[in-house]
């Protein structure tokens, strides 16, 4: 038993480290336009993918059940959604570029899933269901296409911009833009450094003197730090995007609004149906369909969210960067769905929550 | 054996001259023929493109190389042999070898950093590979040349981002959709500049053109040539909806698309994105449309101001290349200069013995049988040793220079100085293709 953990450990990593070196390679090759060494970042993209799916098959193994009952599991299986998902549509489409964006999310998510490993565990009562896989799986894989979509979504954006600018002062744009990136995450992960333990605490626990002093000037300087490296960024990005051969690297307009659409018109049925049969194991586990759960509301919104993308879409031939954002906003929601439900509000699905 | 190069290019023949000396593939064939007959030269590669006309060589004289060539062409293409002294230039060694790499890398192309001229190249030199005029050095010569112009255009951006007004109109529009095949575009004018613009778009693929101009028989006459279709300049925006791609080029003194008009358009086609491109001064399409959500316009200044910043790019991109090339230029001639020391040196130290033996020869059979073993033993160490105190120095150096740029003119000068006769194996491989 022992050893099918250390070598799900190692897979896991290895899969961790693989997306690692990618989302670069991916950076770069929107950078470089290298097709040589995309190449190999595809290849390794795949073995990784093949990596994670042997560590969730040996966590399966290990743990007597479906690899979906915590917060680890869940969001391992949200990352390599992602990848496997980015992976179809890098086949079917020329959207490589997406990937600079993409692949670094599905590391982000991995990587979260890292800090909240736990050893198998045998599943607490409420979940002991055939309903578990069905339902988890369903939602993960819908959210691994909204995280296309965002991708698409995203890039569509920029590109426009840069061709409604003809590429003229797009620089401060850039440069705003990444350095208020840079200071977010340069708070987020200095909170990390003061406290890992707390990293997902909500702000009012920040504020409410839950820190020592030496922890709120890690924070500070991590959020400096970000700030920096931001501005860094910001210009490089910048620069590069100020001249016309930078946009001959993102995938043309069509294909961007093409691919974020497919995501969502793949995703919203899945969505659809994992509140279904949400809604129908909740029958049997809680003896109702619907409760109004923190959980269950926000994957309504969620759903109406989608739901609305799709009937602008297509009812009212809403196309290009007003669909885009939609898909880029769709994530956060998403997102918040997904974990700040489960971290923040309290209520029937937040077992999930670290002990 | 010497490298050379004699040709006319853009830069120094105007295109009359060029037009007549272009090669076909007889021409290549009857000018090959002709110049191996040559007892001075071993090895042809003509280069014909509609840019330039170049004979790569490698004869025994260089300047008799030149001189045959020179005749030769200008026979063949039955031009005056002074109007192509005039714009021709010849290269030797290790400027010619440089000029190849540059015409490969597209350096030395009209638009610099165009891709035709490597599979020209390519083609010129399988050619003359099935000629069997090529041997030994001008093989080695294309190969790499070859290798040099892929490798310049893989190391560089060279070949990247168009330059040209039209071109970039073009690359523009593949920003915006994916493929402009099946796509429809609507020219308002019949200008010539949108014309050329269509030009690009029919290589692009567009095939469904719509034509509208003030005076409608002027529109029928463009629309036959793109194989569309002419429609009166009245209703102009009853057609909006189904172009793709605008391309606006009339002489009107006031707009002639407006804000307005190209929504309703927009709205009509869903959301649909139409590609503006205004080549028009003064210009033809409010600058407003740009505002429009899903329209994209380009006018006449954005494009020629993406044009050069890209063709900046490139003048950078090919500096990095002539470092390329300089780095190439200088391998080759490391390989030049290291395949002729040695046989150099054997033939150097042959002719010495040779010298040496005879003499010996001539001189003991002077002395009668006078002479113990041991004199003829002393004699003899006499003469090898001064032979090879002789040799000691000249070789060394010729060893040293081998690994040095530049190496192939003491090699040169050796071969000449001491007159050792290293083109025979040369003359003999020629005899042979001539016998074939």
């Amino acid at each position: 038993m022992d050893s099918i953990t250390k070598i799900e450990e190692v897979l896991f990593i290895a899969a961790l480290i693989s997306y690692l070196v990618c989302s670069g390679i991916y950076i770069w090759y929107l950078i470089s336009r290298n097709e040589k060494f995309v190449r190999v970042g595809t290849m390794l993209l795949y073995m990784g993918l093949l990596a994670q799916t042997v560590a969730l098959g040996l966590r399966w193994y290990s743990s007597g059940h479906a690899p979906m009952s915590d917060l680890y599991e869940s969001l391992s299986l949200f990352g390599w959604g992602i990848i496997l998902f980015f992976l179809i549509a890098q086949h079917f489409y020329p959207v490589k570029a997406a990937g600079a964006l993409v692949v670094p999310t599905a590391f982000l998510i991995t990587s979260i899933a890292g800090v909240f490993y736990k050893g198998p565990e045998p599943l607490v009562p409420a979940l002991q269901s055939y309903w578990l896989w069905i339902h988890v799986t369903i939602a993960m894989l819908s959210y691994g296409l909204f995280t296309l979509s965002f991708g698409a979504g995203f890039f569509y954006i920029v590109q426009e911009y840069l061709l409604k600018k003809n590429y003229r002062n797009v620089l401060y744009t850039f440069l705003i833009l990444l350095s208020i990136l840079g200071l977010a995450l340069g708070f987020w992960a200095g909170s990390w450094w003061a406290e890992p333990a707390k990293v997902m605490d909500s702000v009012t626990q920040i504020v409410s003197n839950d820190y020592a002093t030496s922890d709120y000037l890690k924070i500070l300087g991590g959020g400096v730090i970000g700030l920096v490296v931001g501005c860094l960024l910001g210009f490089l990005a910048g620069k590069g995007a100020s001249k016309p051969g930078f946009s001959s690297r993102l995938p043309s307009l069509d294909v961007l609004d093409e691919v974020s659409y497919r995501g969502i018109a793949f995703g919203f049925p899945l969505l659809t149906i994992g509140i279904i049969t949400g809604a129908i194991w909740a029958d049997q586990a809680w003896g109702r369909w619907w409760g109004w759960d923190p959980k269950e509301t926000w994957s309504l919104i969620t759903w109406l969210f989608y739901g609305a993308y799709l009937h602008t879409r297509l009812t009212m031939g809403w196309r290009g960067r007003h669909s885009a954002i939609i898909a880029v906003i769709g994530l956060i929601v998403v997102l918040f769905t997904y974990l700040g439900v489960n971290l923040f509000l309290s209520g029937l699905h937040s077992y999930a929550v670290p002990a | 054996m010497h490298l050379a190069v004699l040709g006319i290019n853009h830069k120094t023949a105007p295109v009359e001259l060029r037009e007549k000396v272009s090669l076909d593939e007889d021409r290549c064939g009857t000018l090959s023929r002709h110049l191996l007959d040559d007892a001075g030269i071993s090895e042809v590669v003509p280069l014909s493109t509609c840019n330039r006309t170049e004979v790569y060589i490698v004869a025994s004289r260089p300047e008799v190389g030149r001189r045959e060539v020179m005749s030769a062409l200008a026979e063949i293409s039955q031009v005056e042999l002074r109007d192509l002294e005039e714009c021709a230039y010849y290269h030797e060694g290790e400027t010619a070898i440089s000029h190849l790499y540059r015409v490969a890398g597209s350096l030395d192309s009209l638009v610099v950093g165009e891709a035709q001229i490597m599979s020209q190249i390519k083609e010129a030199y399988h050619a003359a590979h099935k000629r069997e005029s090529t041997s030994v050095l001008l093989n080695r010569l294309f190969r790499h040349a070859l290798e040099v112009g892929k490798r310049v255009r893989t190391e560089t951006r060279i070949g990247e981002n168009p330059v040209s007004v039209s071109s970039v109109a073009v690359d523009m529009a593949c920003k915006v959709f994916e493929e402009l095949e099946g796509r429809t575009a609507l020219l308002v004018g019949a200008g010539k500049m949108g014309e050329l613009t269509a030009t690009h778009l029919v290589s692009h693929g567009v095939t469904s053109f719509i034509v509208s101009n003030r005076t409608l028989s002027r529109a029928e006459e463009m629309a036959e040539k793109f194989n569309g279709r002419a429609v009166p300049f009245e209703e102009l925006n009853d057609y909006l909806p189904m172009a793709d791609i605008v391309i606006s080029s009339t002489g009107a003194p006031h707009y002639v698309l407006r804000k307005g008009e190209v929504e309703r358009a927009i709205r009509r086609r869903h959301n649909r994105p139409i590609f503006f491109i205004d080549i028009a001064v003064p210009r033809d399409i409010d600058p407003g449309v740009n505002d429009v959500y899903n329209a994209f316009l380009y006018d006449i200044d954005d494009l020629n101001e993406v044009a050069g910043a890209n063709a900046a790019q490139r003048e950078k991109e090919a500096r990095k290349a002539e470092v390329i090339i300089a780095e190439e230029v200088n391998d080759f001639l490391l390989w030049l200069s290291s395949l002729d020391v040695v046989p150099t040196i054997t033939a150097l130290r042959e002719m010495a013995d040779k010298i040496k033996d005879g003499e010996l020869e001539k001189t003991l059979a002077k002395f009668d049988a006078d002479l113990t073993d041991k004199d003829i033993n002393r004699i003899e160490a006499l003469a090898s040793g001064i032979v090879n105190k002789m040799l000691h120095s000249p070789t060394v150096e010729l060893k040293r220079a081998a690994n040095e740029r530049g190496g192939y003119l003491y090699v040169e000068s050796m071969r000449r100085l001491f007159k050792l006769n290293g083109n025979k194996r040369k003359e003999r491989q020629k005899s042979e293709h001539s016998k074939d």
